[in-house]
């Protein structure tokens, strides 16, 4: 077999790293869905205006509304944890990565870049290796040293690499040279502690500028240079694997700067730090993590008992296997958004399938569905709706705040509706969103928006009054 | 130290061992044919959609290109919609008749949007004509031609700015 790609598609890539990266990349965009996605879902649809991406989708979806973006989002973030918490399964991940792609295509409302990027990576993740964590520790089937060709994981790279260097190539114009463009899009109040501090090299501002915007296009290229050497990582010696997992420094500079910066763009960062701390790191280190995670769930499965399946009849499993989806139904509708229920309920319909269709095949399988349906509506119902956990001290509160999302999703909505001078809906919408405020700040902000929305009604009897008055003119 | 121990130390560090080198034992796990093409396929498409940006007509449509917090995506802009409905000319309060992230959309100089949006004003009734102005800076807060977008309502013409936005090293 020859080709002009054969050597790049065939180089060993561990079976660990194409592993961890799936699962960390599916769990990072469940909860990008859940978290920063839905909260902005009113928007869509409002006034029956929309633009999509793509002239075919304009003329082949309907206008994109609040319980179908909302309830698109909700699936791909069940269907993401059921892969993260259970096995990789090609046809879920098909499904996941055309709802996924779905939802930003189907309206300009949604343009940013990182997203078509992930839809890229999930389309490259669709043709990797549909490993569990035991196989990937190299203990079963496989090559040397669990080694083999991953033409997948090489393409997930290429992508990343791909969008690196266009990224800084398209940064050589005047304006971002001179750093006019970033002294625009920077909170500059936050690097004038840094030009203080480093006075004595005697920059002036706009050398600062001129330093940090070129400087942002060497990191990005020294990061897309680093993640394509990094696949012959499992190639070099000692020194070589030390030198590329250096590299790892390049996108943590270059991320913490841009969120140093305030930079609005999302959750790019994480997914572009987490890639590529898992595509520079030793495979021995990710082999211990993956191995300590692989303890810890045969430890979990013993102790519930579920290797003992000998017992067990097919009705015993179907019964489980219904409480399963009614809880996972259950928690969706419980989550007070547009979509939620019939997300869960589309959710549940796709499982079955798959349950049913996987158990013909081998009495075995989809054996994971259940439980890992369960999980992960329980994980996107507690993201969602989960008030604080922590502790009052001295020094303030410590742990975790409670979730904004449903009070931003319907904040946003209320404030629409009030800019449009709806004044009822803004009303009903504020009301939603006093209940679901995390402080009492936000509760009392809230709380002054409804009395000022309020003293704007007309009352039913001096409705009455004014128009008599008006018929006697 | 001889220069073949030498040679040998340094091969180790840098690329390891021939006899060490991890091996396809699988010939059936090597990419086929269909494989390479598909990934060769992948990679072009990857490169070429940013490419296409520079033979677009629309240099405002930064899509699929990578060009994160470009010059002109630090274009800031100020929109005034109008419109000739019954014959009398009146200023569009946007906020109230689209959602305020399409107005971002519309102070982005983007075609699409600003022709939906157009389209629809066309679709009121009594208007005859529906108007877009963006009056933009560019990054070093110097003013811009202004963007002007019209649709004549009877006939459905639309015409575009004349003036190409100022870009990279134009001035």
């Amino acid at each position: 077999m020859s080709g002009p790609f054969y050597p790049l598609l065939t180089l060993p890539i561990a079976r660990v790293r194409a592993l961890v990266l799936a699962k960390f990349l599916l769990l990072l965009l469940a909860l990008d869905c859940a978290i920063d996605l839905i909260p902005h879902g009113g928007r869509y649809g409002v006034g029956g205006f929309n633009v999509a991406h793509f002239r075919f989708l304009d003329a082949a979806l309907p206008v994109p509304t609040p319980s179908l973006y909302v309830g698109a989002l909700l699936c791909v973030s069940v269907l993401a944890l059921v892969l993260v918490v259970g096995r990789l399964r090609r046809s879920l991940l098909v499904v996941l990565t055309l709802v996924y792609t779905l939802s930003w295509a189907s309206s300009l409302l949604d343009a940013y870049q990182h997203h078509y990027l992930i839809s890229l990576l999930l389309v490259s993740m669709c043709t990797f290796r549909m490993d569990t964590f035991e196989q990937a520790l190299g203990d079963a089937e496989g090559g040397k040293n669990g080694l083999l060709p991953a033409p997948g994981y090489i393409s997930f790279i290429v992508t990343c690499a791909t969008v690196y260097l266009f990224a800084a190539l398209m940064k050589l114009d005047a304006d971002w040279r001179d750093g006019s463009a970033l002294r625009r899009i920077v909170d500059t109040t936050q690097l004038d502690g840094v030009f203080i501090r480093f006075a004595f090299l005697g920059l002036s501002e706009d050398g600062w500028y001129r330093l940090l915007a070129r400087g942002a296009v060497g990191l990005q290229l020294a990061i897309g240079a680093g993640l394509l050497a990094s696949l012959t990582a499992e190639r070099r010696g000692w020194l070589g694997r030390l030198l590329i997992g250096l590299c790892v420094l390049a996108p943590l500079a270059f991320h913490a700067s841009a969120e140093a910066m305030s930079l609005e763009i999302g959750w790019f960062t994480r997914y572009m730090v987490g890639i590529a701390i898992i595509a520079f790191a030793p495979r021995e280190g990710l082999e211990t993590v993956v191995g300590i995670v692989e303890w810890m769930r045969r430890s979990l499965r013993r102790l519930v008992g579920a290797d003992d399946t000998e017992n067990d009849s097919p009705f015993a499993r179907g019964v489980v296997a219904a409480l399963a989806l009614a809880f996972g139904v259950l928690a969706m509708s419980r989550l007070d958004l547009p979509g939620s229920t019939a997300a869960g309920v589309v959710c549940a319909v796709l499982l079955t399938a798959c349950y049913g269709f996987e158990r013909r095949g081998a009495a075995e399988s989809g054996s994971d569905l259940p439980v890992a349906f369960v999980l992960a509506t329980g994980v996107v119902f507690a993201s969602i709706a989960h008030p604080a956990i922590g502790l009052e001290s001295d020094r303030g509160f410590i742990g975790l705040d409670a979730s904004t999302v449903r009070f931003d999703y319907y904040r946003f909505v209320g404030g629409d509706r009030r800019r449009r001078l709806d004044v009822e809906g803004a009303i009903a919408a504020y009301r939603k969103s006093y209940a679901y405020a995390p402080t009492e700040d936000e509760r009392e902000s809230t709380a002054a928006k409804l009395r000022a929305l309020s003293s704007q009604r007309v009352a039913p009897s001096e409705a009455r009054t004014r128009s008599d008055g008006a018929r006697h003119r | 130290m001889t220069r073949e121990r030498a040679n040998e130390t340094i091969r180790s560090m840098i690329g390891g061992d021939a006899d060490d080198k991890p091996t396809n034992e699988r010939a059936d796990e090597a990419p086929g044919r269909w494989a390479q093409r598909a990934f060769a396929l992948f990679v072009a498409f990857q490169l070429a959609v940013p490419l296409s940006y520079y033979l677009r007509a629309d240099p405002y449509d930064e899509r699929f290109a990578w060009r994160m917090f470009s010059d002109l995506r630090v274009h800031h802009c100020e929109t005034v919609a109008t419109e000739v409905r019954d014959g009398q000319a009146t200023t569009v309060v946007l906020g109230r008749v689209i959602h305020y992230a399409w107005i971002e959309h519309l102070e982005r100089n983007r075609r699409g949007v600003i022709e939906r949006y157009l389209r629809t004003r066309c679709d009121m009734h009594g208007v005859t004509r529906a108007a877009v102005v963006n009056a933009c800076e560019d990054a070093a807060q110097e003013p811009l031609p202004e963007q002007r977008y019209t649709r004549d309502c009877r006939t459905g013409r639309v015409s575009w700015p004349n003036a190409r936005v100022a870009s990279g090293g134009e001035r």
